[in-house]
């Protein structure tokens, strides 16, 4: 509401052309690209690269643990964060800056798929919601990821300019039964730590990987285990 | 309260058993039988009934739950499921809310015991069954397939979903039998799942069950005295300090 009326004002000004001086015309302009921004922060997209923004992720994200502890059911979480991104504003600037972000949100668009929900969640930090996926997908997702990250030349052929990632990866089960803040805090250390041990990495939720294999079927181990069952005898009891 | 019984494999004898648990706790309790195969009902036919109204009418057509809930003429009630289904057979979310719901304003209001006698298998929806039940009863026979599933779905409701209160029932076995079974497989569940399932006895094998599953009878209004029927009615017996009303129990303390 706020926005329309703005932006009527804006129009009815522009209409009568009654800036004074280009300064004036200069302000209306930059009140018009807020006005834009505003609009787009609200339709749920991210102004600079098109993917989600932060407001719309964490809407999403509370969505997916509900739909989770509801319908039993996991979705996985990467978080990803640009390593010495700041280095390219400072030697390059702001605009190309902001190109290495557009540049870097088109690869995450082309690595995951369509029912994956990519956002920008910060400055440089952005966040993949993968419903349906088991810890493995994940992983092989922010994986790939990695290896498009690393390959792709966000300069030009005389000045290259490279850039690399850190992660965390992680698996929402209803069985934990934590929010969805908490699970967020649980992949952001995780993304912590990969940036502590050195940065260009993936770091695997704990107990990640042989989870989603446990979880899935019962251990040789088990089944010989199991075996005891109906082969004893009587000097077992 | 609610119960699930459930087993992993299917043919262990999960509808009959439920038929006559229903029957041995009514009407000291009220006690709603769902049969949670939704798309492949089986309820119905065991007691011979033909119900005009099911679950199908309430999931896909918005009747009331409680238009579908009819008098099994045993003295406990049935939620029937609809035959030949296969809408049903994986609800989606909106009728899986439409079904807890519903269920769970009868548990509250009507009924003191739901059991659910839910399909054979590890689909969704007998997950979902599961783990709407405050226990898992867990069927199974002296077979190894039927350990082996048994066990499987133990693992997989425990780990994956949470559910911490399992009953454990030998069926087609002698009291000898099932103890020694019960034993061993106690002590896989205890060292590879941490859990401790409380033991609920065996059913012997005895021809009268399947003369009554033919004869579309339950056991326990047929033949009460047979070995099947007096094994199925201590069972009774040991589920009601679980049930309301009685001094509250947990079955992990077991």
């Amino acid at each position: 509401m706020e926005i329309e009326r703005r932006l009527r004002e804006m129009k009815a000004l522009l209409a009568e052309k009654r800036a004074s001086s280009m300064e004036e015309l200069w302000l209306h302009f930059r009140e018009l690209y807020h006005l834009c921004e505003e609009l787009y922060a609200q339709a749920s997209i991210d102004f600079l690269t098109g993917l989600y923004n932060r407001r719309f992720f964490e809407k999403e994200l509370d969505l997916c643990v509900e739909r989770a502890q509801r319908e039993r059911c996991v979705f996985s979480l990467i978080l990803i964060d640009l390593d010495y991104f700041k280095t390219i504003n400072d030697r390059y600037g702001h605009l190309v800056g902001d190109e290495v972000l557009k540049g870097v949100g088109n690869i995450i668009r082309e690595s995951i798929r369509k029912i994956d929900i990519p956002a920008r969640y910060g400055g440089e930090e952005f966040a993949i919601i993968l419903p349906g996926t088991t810890f493995e997908g994940a992983f092989s997702a922010a994986f790939r990821l990695q290896k498009s990250l690393q390959k792709h030349n966000f300069g030009d052929e005389k000045d290259p300019i490279k850039i690399t990632a850190s992660m965390g990866v992680g698996t929402y089960r209803p069985l934990n039964g934590i929010s969805a803040q908490e699970f967020l805090s649980e992949i952001d250390a995780l993304l912590y730590q990969a940036k502590m041990m050195g940065r260009n990495l993936i770091m695997p939720q704990k107990d990640g990987f042989s989870q989603s294999k446990e979880l899935e079927e019962v251990s040789l181990e088990e089944r010989q285990a199991l075996k005891g069952v109906w082969t004893h005898d009587d000097k077992h009891n | 309260m609610m119960i699930s019984i459930t087993s992993g494999k299917g043919g262990v004898g999960k509808t009959s058993f439920a038929l006559n648990l229903a029957l041995a706790l009514s009407p000291a309790y009220r006690v709603l039988l769902v049969d949670a195969d939704l798309g492949l009902a089986n309820v119905d036919v065991m007691l011979s009934l033909a119900p005009t109204v099911t679950v199908r009418h309430v999931l896909l057509e918005g009747r009331s739950i409680r238009e579908a809930v009819i008098n099994s003429g045993y003295g406990f009630d049935i939620l029937p499921a609809a035959s030949g289904v296969v809408e049903l057979a994986q609800p989606d979310s909106e009728m899986k809310g439409t079904l807890e719901l519903g269920l769970r304003e009868l548990a509250e209001e009507e009924y003191d015991l739901l059991i659910f006698d839910t399909g054979a298998g590890i689909s969704p929806i007998v997950l979902w069954f599961n783990c709407l039940a405050d226990f898992n009863l867990v069927i199974y026979t002296p077979e190894p397939t039927s350990i082996t599933d048994a066990y499987a779905l133990i693992k997989v409701l425990s780990r994956d979903y949470g559910q911490k209160n399992f009953f454990l029932l030998a069926n087609q076995a002698s009291e000898k039998e099932g103890e020694q079974y019960f034993s061993h497989l106690n002590r896989v569940i205890g060292h590879y799942l941490g859990l401790n399932p409380y033991y609920l006895g065996a059913i012997p094998r005895d021809g009268e069950v399947e003369k009554s599953i033919r004869l579309q009878k339950p056991l326990l209004a047929r033949k009460r005295e047979s070995k099947a029927a007096q094994a199925i009615l201590l069972v009774a017996e040991k589920l009601k300090p679980f049930l309301p009303g009685e001094e509250p129990l947990v079955a992990t303390k077991y």
